[in-house]
């Protein structure tokens, strides 16, 4: 036994060695030192928000939002404030509805666009990213020593890798950079991109009770004191891989509908389109699909008197505040 | 709690020390901590579960006593049909009621009757169709007078729940674990440090072959439309790898861990993809459920006893069984019926038995026959695992379609980077050169000077660390 313990620990002791002289000879080729990257965007959404002291519209959700929504026509449609927090699904449930409670203030209206059976814990290293980038961001989700110590060794090996990479890709100026963002919050470095061949993303889902109904049912209850209206619409989604996952879906919507306390806005096809309309995933819409994406929302939002009664009643109060400000 | 994970990591170290050292050889305290342990590993999956675990075993436990105590065949019967019936009865309920519900439901609309049954919002509890055979495979052994019923809860309850088996196998049998688990255990330098070299394998195989070819698979199977004929057989191929890494990757790990222990379990792959007959596959693929499906189906439904129709029938049956025990999914009961016509000529022929010994043993290469056999062999395999990876029966028969179309005669647009088939090239030649051992590294590198044997295993860690794919489930622990 002895023999054996004495083993393990030289030969742990060595691994170890190896692992630190990797993680510090070879630095990373690239580093993110500027906040210019995607993530870093989250800062000018939250200047945007913390700027506007009147009720306001905030979009919320993943990046079917970013890419799929033009919040500057909403405004004006509606003559309301609006700020588009969508950003990435990868940060998770926790973390997009710990932002939103942080930002939401009285009579707001919050409309939840979130990437279907998004979970709830989202990947830890894009977090802790986001945390570097904007130091709030790191009370939107829980510090994990484990996970802080796998994001350290997958960090390690990228660094590593990034040796073997002959061109590292500038995220500092294409389209997935802060500068890809305009004042709203929208991506719109994308409308003007040839497409890419292929959608990404694709899949099929499995069916199951969707952990994010009680999530937003727990937001609703959080902020429902403050009188702020949530509403929740579905994300768009291509044809193809609608009619393929069209059976779980179909089952998700009679789950929201039955158990979640907010009004939900439309049907899961009425943001269906066709794939041309798509960018380069799934959930990315390209020029004419976030167009046609925004005018059905308008429309959607028309016919719902609940939702337009609540807008006229925050309208007033937004404007005065906005010509002051 | 993955065994490929960081809690898994600080979990095994911690076991292993409180067996050796805290339990001063008592073999009461073993068992207890090795329970206490196994079920603290199942909690952190759900521990919600631990409830249908626990009287899963109880059980067994009891009808396994009574059917031992019972004065007639009656009462044995008794006893006996309750524990499959309850059992079995969990299985359904938890694992096949949507499909049912729903594939009743279908068939009804070809009638043109609407009907809905509703679905349970449940998940399926980790490692149910493991644990559930482990327990009827005991009460069935008592039933058969194989083997005498445990009296110690505790040790039983081992049997049952060892941590290293009980989500994803292998099958134990009484007859095998609980005599390991009633002796006195003393611990053996080499077979910790051959338990330790099996864990390294078994993550090599998962985190470095399985998960990397996971990325393409399912980037080619969840796009399958997008892609020529050509790109999708390399698809399945790396599926076939995927699922032989994730799941030989995982049960190398389950039969190291359990050796620190000083506890030997079934073996469970034997080089699978060296097979020269469909025969030989299944002696060497998964060969714990393979052969828990001969012992308490197969053989008692009559097995090769009454003539080839017999026999032809009870082959179905078993991988027509087997393939829906793997999900509750017309495609794996395609799976498993294709496997089972592979194995027909075989059958037919009385040639199943042919091919027993692996594969040129003793030698360097195959011959040119045994070759062309083992491509033969495989290509079946991969044919059928286009089904087992597809999401429903309509995906797979559009995937093979596409392949039997003049785009497979194109270049494929995915093929995997360069280096990571160097991986594969350096993983194909260290199973070849290591195939007639329990697992690939077992004897490798037996004579060289310590140092250099470590520095292979340090290469080992190194490609583990460099080539880690994104982090996957491991596949049967959905099943």
């Amino acid at each position: 036994m002895k023999k054996f313990i004495i083993s393990i620990i030289v030969f742990c002791i060595i691994t170890l060695m190896l692992y630190f002289s990797i993680s510090i000879f070879f630095k990373p080729k690239n580093e993110f030192k500027k906040n210019n990257d995607y993530m870093s965007s989250i800062i000018d959404k939250h200047n945007r928000i913390n700027q506007l002291k009147c009720p306001k519209i905030i979009f919320a959700g993943g990046s079917n939002l970013a890419f799929g929504l033009d919040s500057e026509l909403i405004e004006r449609e509606f003559n309301v404030p609006v700020v588009n927090l969508g950003l990435h699904a990868g940060l998770g449930l926790d973390f997009i509805f710990n932002e939103l409670k942080d930002v939401v203030h009285q009579n707001d209206i919050v409309i939840l666009s979130i990437e279907y059976f998004l979970d709830n814990e989202g990947y830890y290293d894009l977090k802790r990213f986001t945390g570097s980038k904007f130091k709030e961001a790191k009370l939107y989700y829980k510090f994990d020593i484990r996970k802080e110590i796998i994001t350290d060794i997958d960090k390690t090996r990228m660094d590593l890798k990034s040796y073997n990479i002959k061109e590292i890709p500038n995220t500092e100026k294409g389209i997935y950079s802060r500068n890809a963002f305009n004042n709203y919050g929208d991506h719109i470095a994308h409308l003007e991109q040839d497409l890419p061949k292929k959608l990404g993303d694709r899949g099929s889902f499995k069916y199951k009770y969707w952990d994010g109904i009680k999530i937003i049912n727990d937001f609703y209850d959080y902020v429902k004191f403050k009188n702020v209206t949530v509403y929740f619409i579905y994300p768009n989604y291509p044809k193809s891989e609608y009619l393929r996952n069209n059976t779980v879906i179909n089952k998700l919507a009679i789950d929201l509908s039955r158990n979640l306390n907010i009004d939900i806005l439309n049907n899961p096809s009425d943001f269906v389109f066709e794939d041309s309309l798509f960018f380069d995933t799934v959930y990315h819409l390209n020029k004419n699909g976030r167009k046609k994406r925004t005018q059905k929302l308008i429309e959607i939002i028309n016919q719902n008197q609940n939702a337009i009664n609540k807008i006229i009643s925050i309208k007033n109060d937004s404007l005065e505040k906005l010509n002051n400000y | 709690m993955l065994f490929n994970s960081l809690n898994f990591a600080l979990f095994l170290p911690v076991v292993f020390f409180l067996y050796w050292f805290a339990s001063k050889g008592n073999l009461r305290l073993q068992n207890l901590l090795l329970l206490v342990s196994s079920y603290f590993f199942y909690a952190c999956w759900d521990w919600r579960f631990m409830f249908l675990l626990i009287f899963s075993t109880l059980l067994d436990y009891f009808t396994g006593v009574k059917i031992y105590e019972s004065a007639n065949q009656k009462q044995k019967k008794f006893w006996l049909w309750l524990s499959v019936g309850v059992n079995l009865g969990f299985l359904g309920v938890f694992k096949y009621f949507n499909f049912f519900a729903d594939s009743f439901a279908d068939a009804l609309s070809l009638i043109g009757v609407n009907a809905n049954f509703g679905t349970l919002q449940v998940i399926l509890p980790v490692g149910i169709s493991f644990y559930t055979f482990h327990g009827l495979s005991y009460v069935i052994d008592i039933y058969n007078d194989r083997i005498k019923p445990e009296r110690n809860f505790v040790d039983y309850s081992l049997f049952v729940s060892f941590f290293p088996l009980l989500v994803a196998g292998p099958i134990e049998r009484a007859t095998h674990l609980l005599p390991q688990i009633l002796k006195k255990r003393e611990f053996d330098y080499s077979t910790a440090v051959d338990g330790l070299r099996q864990i390294l394998w078994g993550l090599f195989k998962k985190v470095v072959i399985a998960d990397n070819c996971a990325e393409y698979a399912n980037t080619i199977f969840n796009n399958s439309a997008d892609y020529s004929g050509s790109t999708l057989v390399i698809g399945a191929l790396f599926f076939t790898f995927q699922i032989y890494g994730d799941f030989s990757g995982y049960s190398d790990i389950a039969l190291g861990t359990a050796r620190l222990f000083g506890i030997e379990l079934l073996r469970n792959f034997a080089f699978p993809y060296f097979s020269r007959d469909i025969a030989e596959f299944w002696r060497r693929w998964h060969i714990s459920l393979s052969s828990w499906f001969k012992d308490y189906l197969y053989i008692p439904l009559g097995g090769s006893k009454g003539g080839i129709w017999m026999q032809t029938r009870n082959t179905f049956i078993i991988f027509i069984v087997s393939g829906f025990w793997h999900g509750a999914n017309w495609t794996f009961v395609i799976w498993g019926f294709l496997n089972a016509l592979y194995i027909m000529p075989s059958i037919i022929f009385k040639t199943n038995r042919k091919n027993i010994e692996i594969v040129a043993k003793g030698k360097y290469l195959p011959t040119i026959k045994e070759f062309l056999a083992i491509v033969l062999t495989f290509s079946l395999t991969v044919f059928a695992w286009i089904f087992f990876r597809s999401s429903d029966l309509t995906h797979a028969f559009s995937y093979i379609s596409e392949i039997f179309s003049s785009s497979l005669f194109t270049i494929p647009t995915i093929t995997g980077s360069k280096d990571f088939k160097k991986i594969l090239f350096f993983f194909f030649l260290i199973e070849w050169i290591g195939r007639e051992q329990q697992y690939a590294i077992s004897k490798f590198g037996e004579n060289w000077f310590k140092p250099f044997r470590w520095i292979f295993y340090l290469f080992i860690i190194f490609f583990i660390f460099y080539f880690t794919g994104k982090e996957q489930q491991f596949i049967y622990f959905q099943f």
